[in-house]
C-alpha cells in the first residue's frame, strides 16, 4: 500500500483503522459461529445471517419495550438465538442425519427465507431504530484517542469479539465439553462408540455458534441503531467467506480473516472506490484463496487444535 | 401474441372511429370534458384519491366562475389501478371520445409513459402531476409534467449551494441507483460549471449501513458543503454516524427526504439540513396559501405534495383552455406553452419547448426537530 505515505494525517489513519476493525469484528464474530458449526458438523448453514438478524431484533425489543439496558439485551439475545440455533439444528440436520448433505443445505436456506419473512411480518419491512431518548440511557460514552474520538460501543464491539474468541478457544481446548466437541469433530462414530451423546454435541455446537451470531446482532444493531429484516443477508455472506478464507475450521483464522476483510473494505473507500467496497473485499478473498487454497489457517482443524 | 394482435386491432378500430368522428373534438353542446387517469384502487389508491380531490376542486371552482368561455367542464375519471396496461386502455377511451379535450394523469411514470403514444397520436395533451421519468416528456410533443425532476432539482440545488450559500468546496454522498446517480450527476455538472470544486463523489450500495469509512474520508477533505441525494433511512444513518465521528458538515439534500421519518430517525444529527420541495404547507406564497386553505376547508385534511401537484396540473390545464378555447385538442399544447410564471400551489411554473417545468422550488430546512421554511 504505497499510497498510505501520501496521507499526511495520522489521526485520520487511526480513525479508518478503528472503522475497519469495528466492521471486521462483526464479520469475525459471525465467522466464528460458522467455523464452530462447520468444524463440528462438517456442514454449512445458510441461516446464520438470519439468526444474527433475529438476535438484533430481540435486543431491540428488550431495549425498546422492557428496559434500556445493554447487558439485558445481550442476555435475551443469547437465550433466543441459542434456542433458535437448536431449532435449526433439529429441522435441518437432526432429522436429516442420513439424508444427502444438499438436503440439509436447502433446509437452512429455507429457514433463512422463513426468518426474513417472519421478521417482516412482526416488525415490518422498513428500518427500525431505537428512539434517541432510550439510546441515550444505554450509557455510551466517548474516549479521546490521540485526537480521534472513539465510542465505548465501538471499542466493545472489538473487545467482545476478542473476548468471545478467547472464551471459545478455551472452551474448545480446556474443557470437557470442548474435548467432546473435538472428539465428535474428529470422528463422530468413534465418539459415539465411546459413549458421547453425539446429537447433544451437535446441538451444543449449533447453540453456541448461534449465540455468537446473536451477540453480533445486538452489537451491530445498537452500534448503527438500524434494524431491518434483511440485515443478515450480506453480513452472513461476508462472514461465511471470512470463515472460508480463515480456513473454515480455524477459530483464529476466522477472526483474522474477518478483521482483514473489514480493513480492506474501509481502506478501499479511502482510495476512491466507495461503490466497489464489497467487490474489493471479495476480490481480496479470491486472491487469498488462490495463494492459499486451504485458507489462511488451513489445516489447523478444530479437531486437532491441541494434541492432547 | 394474441394479446398484441388484439391491441393492434383495437387501435386500428379506434383510429378508424376517430377518422369517422372527424378531426378534433367538435362538439356543439355547452360542455367540454377533461379526462383524469389515476390509480383509485390498488397499492397507490391513496395517491389517486389525492389527484381526484384536487382536480375535482379545481374544476368545480372553474365551473362556478362560469367555466371556459361559457362552457362547463365535465371531469371524466378513470381508474388505472396503477397498471400500465390499464392506463393505455383509458387513453384509448379518452381519445375516442371527441368531447375530451385533454387529460390529467397518470400517477406513476410507467403508467404515464405507457399511454403517451396514444395521446401523442391524437395530439391530445397529457399532463402528469407526478411522473418524473426523464424520458417521458421526450416521447412526443404533448407531454407536460408538473413535478420538478432531478434534471431540474440537481442544477437547482447546485445554484443554491454555489451561488446563494457561497460554498466552493463540495463533496457528495449518493445512493447508487438510477435516481441517485442522476441526482448526483446533474448537481455535480452544474456546480462545476458555477466554479465549485468537487472534492469527492462517494456512492453507496442501496442497503449499505456502514458509512464510517466514507465519513472519515470526507472529514479529512473538509468540504464546505456535503450534498446527499439519498432517502431518509440512508440519510439518517449517515448523519447519525457523522455526529458520532464529530463531523458536522453543512448539508444540502433532496426533496426525497421530506418526511417526518427523517426527523424521527435523525434526531439532533439532522438539524440544519436543507432541501427543496415542491410543496410546503406553510409556504407564504399566496397561491400555496390559497390552495392549502381551500383544500382544508373542503376536505378537512392537510394536503400533501401529490395533491398540490395535481391541483397545479388541473389549474395549468384550465388556464391554458381559457387562453386558447376548446375548439382544438392540439391548441391546448400552445396554451400551456404560452403560460409564463403561472402561480401554482407548487410555485410559479413556466414551460419551455421541453415541457418540463421551470419552477421556483420551496426551500425548507430542519430546525428544532421540525421542517420549517429555510432562513439563511
Amino acid at each position: 500500500m504505497g499510497a498510505v505515505s501520501a496521507l499526511t494525517m495520522p489521526s485520520f489513519v487511526i480513525e479508518q483503522l478503528i472503522n475497519g476493525l469495528t466492521q471486521g469484528s462483526v464479520y469475525a464474530l459471525l465467522a466464528l459461529g460458522f467455523t464452530l458449526i462447520f468444524g463440528t458438523l462438517r456442514m454449512v448453514t445458510f441461516a446464520h445471517g438470519e439468526i444474527y438478524m433475529i438476535g438484533a431484533y430481540v435486543g431491540f425489543e428488550i431495549i425498546r419495550a422492557l428496559h434500556p439496558n445493554f447487558l439485558m439485551a445481550l442476555v435475551a439475545a443469547l437465550a433466543a438465538t441459542a434456542a433458535l440455533g437448536i431449532v435449526v439444528e433439529l429441522l435441518a440436520f437432526h432429522y436429516l442425519r442420513n439424508a444427502p448433505h444438499a438436503t440439509s443445505l436447502l433446509v437452512t436456506i429455507g429457514v433463512s427465507i422463513l426468518l426474513v419473512n417472519l421478521a417482516q411480518k412482526i416488525w415490518g419491512p422498513e428500518t427500525q431504530s431505537i428512539p434517541f431518548s432510550l439510546l441515550d440511557r444505554l450509557g455510551d460514552f466517548e474516549i479521546n484517542l490521540a485526537g480521534v474520538y472513539v465510542t465505548f460501543l465501538q471499542i466493545s464491539v472489538l473487545g467482545v469479539t476478542l473476548l468471545l474468541m478467547l472464551a471459545l478457544y478455551t472452551l474448545i481446548n480446556r474443557t470437557k465439553l470442548g474435548r467432546v466437541i473435538r472428539a465428535t469433530a474428529q470422528d463422530y462414530e468413534a465418539a459415539y462408540a465411546m459413549g458421547v451423546n453425539v446429537n447433544a454435541i451437535y446441538m451444543a455446537a449449533f447453540a453456541i455458534g448461534s449465540m455468537l451470531g446473536g451477540v453480533a446482532g445486538v452489537l451491530v444493531g445498537v452500534y448503527y441503531n438500524l434494524f431491518y429484516p434483511t440485515m443478515g443477508g450480506l453480513y452472513g455472506l461476508k462472514a461465511f467467506s471470512a470463515s472460508v478464507v480463515g480456513g473454515l475450521t480455524s477459530l483464529p483464522g476466522a477472526v483474522v480473516a474477518g478483521l482483514l476483510i473489514g480493513l480492506v473494505e474501509t481502506f478501499s473507500v479511502e482510495f476512491g472506490a466507495s461503490n466497489f467496497r464489497h467487490a474489493f473485499s471479495f476480490v481480496f478473498m479470491i486472491l487469498i484463496l488462490m495463494l492459499r487454497p486451504g485458507g489462511l489457517f488451513g489445516g489447523r482443524e478444530l479437531a486437532h487444535m491441541r494434541g492432547d | 401474441m394474441i394479446k398484441k394482435a388484439t391491441v393492434t386491432g383495437m387501435m386500428a378500430a379506434l383510429i378508424l372511429a376517430g377518422a369517422f368522428a372527424g378531426a378534433g373534438p367538435a362538439n356543439a353542446a355547452g360542455e367540454v370534458k377533461i379526462g383524469l387517469s389515476a390509480p383509485l384502487t390498488g397499492d397507490w389508491a391513496e395517491y389517486g384519491s389525492d389527484f381526484k380531490r384536487s382536480v375535482t376542486m379545481v374544476i368545480d371552482k372553474v365551473n362556478k366562475e362560469g367555466g371556459i368561455n361559457g362552457k362547463k367542464i365535465e371531469l371524466v375519471i378513470a381508474d388505472s389501478r396503477g397498471d400500465a396496461k390499464e392506463s393505455v386502455l383509458i387513453a384509448e377511451k379518452f381519445v375516442a371520445d371527441p368531447g375530451v379535450i385533454a387529460q390529467v394523469g397518470d400517477f406513476s411514470s410507467s403508467s404515464t409513459m405507457a399511454a403517451a403514444a396514444v395521446y401523442e397520436q391524437a395530439k391530445m395533451v397529457q399532463i402528469s402531476p407526478t411522473a418524473s421519468h426523464q424520458d417521458w416528456t421526450k416521447k412526443g410533443d404533448f407531454m407536460f409534467r408538473v413535478v420538478a425532476t432531478q434534471g431540474y432539482e440537481g442544477p437547482y440545488n447546485a445554484r443554491w449551494a454555489v451561488n446563494d450559500l457561497k460554498k466552493k468546496k463540495i463533496a457528495t454522498i449518493y445512493i447508487n441507483n438510477d435516481w441517485g446517480v442522476d441526482a448526483n450527476k446533474y448537481f455535480v455538472a452544474e456546480a462545476r460549471k458555477l466554479g465549485a470544486e468537487i472534492l469527492a463523489e462517494e456512492a453507496f450500495t442501496p442497503g449499505e449501513k456502514d458509512f464510517s469509512a466514507i465519513l472519515s474520508k470526507l472529514k479529512r477533505l473538509e468540504p464546505e458543503l456535503v450534498y446527499m441525494p439519498t432517502f431518509y433511512a440512508d440519510f439518517t444513518a449517515i448523519m447519525n454516524q457523522a455526529e458520532r465521528a464529530r463531523f458536522k458538515p453543512t448539508v444540502l439534500a433532496n426533496s426525497s427526504l421530506f418526511s417526518v421519518k427523517t426527523l424521527e430517525m435523525g434526531g439532533k444529527a439532522v438539524e440544519g439540513t436543507m432541501i427543496p420541495v415542491n410543496y410546503f404547507s406553510s409556504d407564504p406564497r399566496p397561491a400555496a396559501q390559497d390552495f392549502t386553505r381551500e383544500y382544508q376547508a373542503l376536505y378537512g385534511a392537510d394536503p400533501n405534495q401529490f395533491a398540490a401537484l395535481a391541483y397545479d396540473a388541473a389549474g395549468l390545464l384550465t388556464a391554458a383552455l381559457k387562453a386558447v378555447g376548446t375548439d382544438s385538442r392540439a391548441r391546448v399544447r400552445e396554451g400551456l406553452l404560452g403560460l409564463k410564471g403561472y402561480e401554482g400551489a407548487t410555485g410559479p411554473i413556466s414551460y419551455a419547448e421541453g415541457r418540463d417545468p421551470a419552477k421556483q422550488l420551496v426551500r425548507i430546512m430542519i430546525k428544532d426537530g421540525r421542517w420549517v421554511l429555510y432562513q439563511p
